[in-house]
């Protein structure tokens, strides 16, 4: 018999068509600016941007996707600039609290508009708990994959999209009240590291190697589209959390986790649960009613898949 | 001033501001003051459950023992080390002894 308390503090517009997601306002002697209206899955988001070619570049990337007919719920504005440090030439990505990032390079600026629009999902959809965590669903079922960067969730999401399984965030997991995961279906992020692996699932990417994103370096995108016309998953119920660990080389395995032990590391992964404080952890614990835990090793894409659709498909 | 050590004879009393959940066997408090979250075993569920401030360190030992299968004095160090980790962590208070 053994007490044992663990405990961890944290230390841590323009109107457009309403009708067509991308969208040109040309004005004399300004600028052309486009307006992008994404529906998100839940969430309705909106850029505005006067640099050339972006507007292109986001239609191949959320090709299939629908324009929102509603208000956005986030929206990024993206356009020239200077440095405040260095007065040079910068491309500015701005959210609803102003400025967000500058960068330099034309290559820098799709990564860091997606990266500007999660941030805005973190600082304004508080209706949700918001959980960093991969969400796949099959059968109405869905399994999160929480865990920090470089845990090989994204890649293990896209695995599992090209199975046949529907994509519902490889970044987010956002639960109502009633305990249910909703969809945030971002194009997948994809770091250098996992290109072949995403040319081994037959997945192709846009502009690969194109692309650059801060400290991650190369990174390439993956319109879930590409792997059917029902790829994007809906609202489902929790059924199961795996946090993924990725070792190169390692036999994949699944070991079972208490729910205690479950939803103390969530908590830890959590964007929000700070500001929604014990509201936060009762939506928490309501979603784990009923769901099964489990930590895995992940390795080979492919047996780690097999494991996945073992165990937790039957 | 200086918190008391925890003793046998010290009376722990639960914060009435935190949210506390079961989950299984176990249980996880939050802390909306410190934004912490802290997660129980089994046993600490039920020492955490006996800390009313009216029930010193030994007779939450002796209920332990009703339960448990250990000996009394098993059980009141594990009291003591769990109620001074609580404490540590702003959980409990522990305002004065018997």
């Amino acid at each position: 018999m053994t007490a044992a308390l663990t405990s961890q503090l944290d230390s841590a517009a323009i109107q457009a068509n309403r009708s067509e997601p991308y969208a040109r306002h040309e004005c004399s002697g300004a600028k052309a600016v486009d307006q992008i209206r994404l529906r998100l899955g839940v969430i309705n988001a909106e850029i505005e941007c006067s640099i050339d070619g972006l507007a292109d570049e986001y239609a191949e990337l959320y090709g299939g996707y629908d324009a929102h007919g509603g208000d956005a719920m986030v929206s990024v504005r993206v356009g020239r600039g200077r440095s405040r440090y260095t007065m040079g030439r910068r491309f500015v990505v701005s959210g609803s609290e102003g400025r967000m990032f500058s960068v330099r390079r034309i290559e820098e600026v799709l990564p860091h508009v997606e990266w500007a629009l999660n941030w805005e999902v973190v600082r304004r959809m508080d209706d949700f708990l918001q959980l960093h965590a991969g969400v796949m669903e099959r059968d109405g079922v869905g399994v999160v994959f929480p865990a920090a960067p470089g845990s090989g969730k994204t890649t293990l999401c896209a695995g599992l999209l090209s199975r046949g399984w529907r994509f519902l965030s490889d970044e987010f997991a956002l639960i109502d009240g009633e305990g249910m995961i909703h969809p945030y279906p971002k194009a997948l992020c994809i770091k250098e590291g996992s290109f072949e692996v995403m040319e081994h699932l037959g997945l192709p990417m846009v502009q690969p190697r194109r692309y650059r994103k801060g400290k991650k370096g190369r990174v390439a995108y993956v319109n879930p589209r590409v792997a059917g016309d029902d790829s994007l998953g809906r609202k489902c119920r929790l059924g199961h959390v795996v946090f993924p660990k990725f070792e190169q080389g390692a036999t994949p395995r699944l070991r079972s986790l208490t729910r205690g032990e479950t939803g103390f590391e969530l908590a830890q992964l959590s964007f929000n649960l700070r500001k929604k404080g014990n509201e936060g952890m009762t939506m928490l614990m309501g979603a784990l009613q009923g769901a099964d835990c489990h930590r895995l090793e992940s390795g080979d894409i492919d047996r780690t898949c097999d494991l996945i659709e073992k165990s937790l498909l039957g | 001033m200086e918190p008391l050590r925890t003793k046998p004879t010290s009376l722990p009393k639960r914060r009435e501001d935190v949210t506390y959940h079961i989950i299984d066997d176990e249980a996880l408090i939050y802390d909306p003051d410190r934004g912490a979250t802290h997660r129980l075993n089994s046993t600490a569920r039920f020492i955490w459950e006996q800390c009313d401030g009216i029930s010193d360190c030994e007779a939450i030992a002796q209920e332990l023992t009703s339960v448990w299968n250990a000996t009394r004095q098993q059980a009141c160090d594990d009291v003591i080390g769990a109620v001074g980790s609580m404490v540590e962590n702003g959980l409990l208070k522990v305002n004065r002894d018997r």
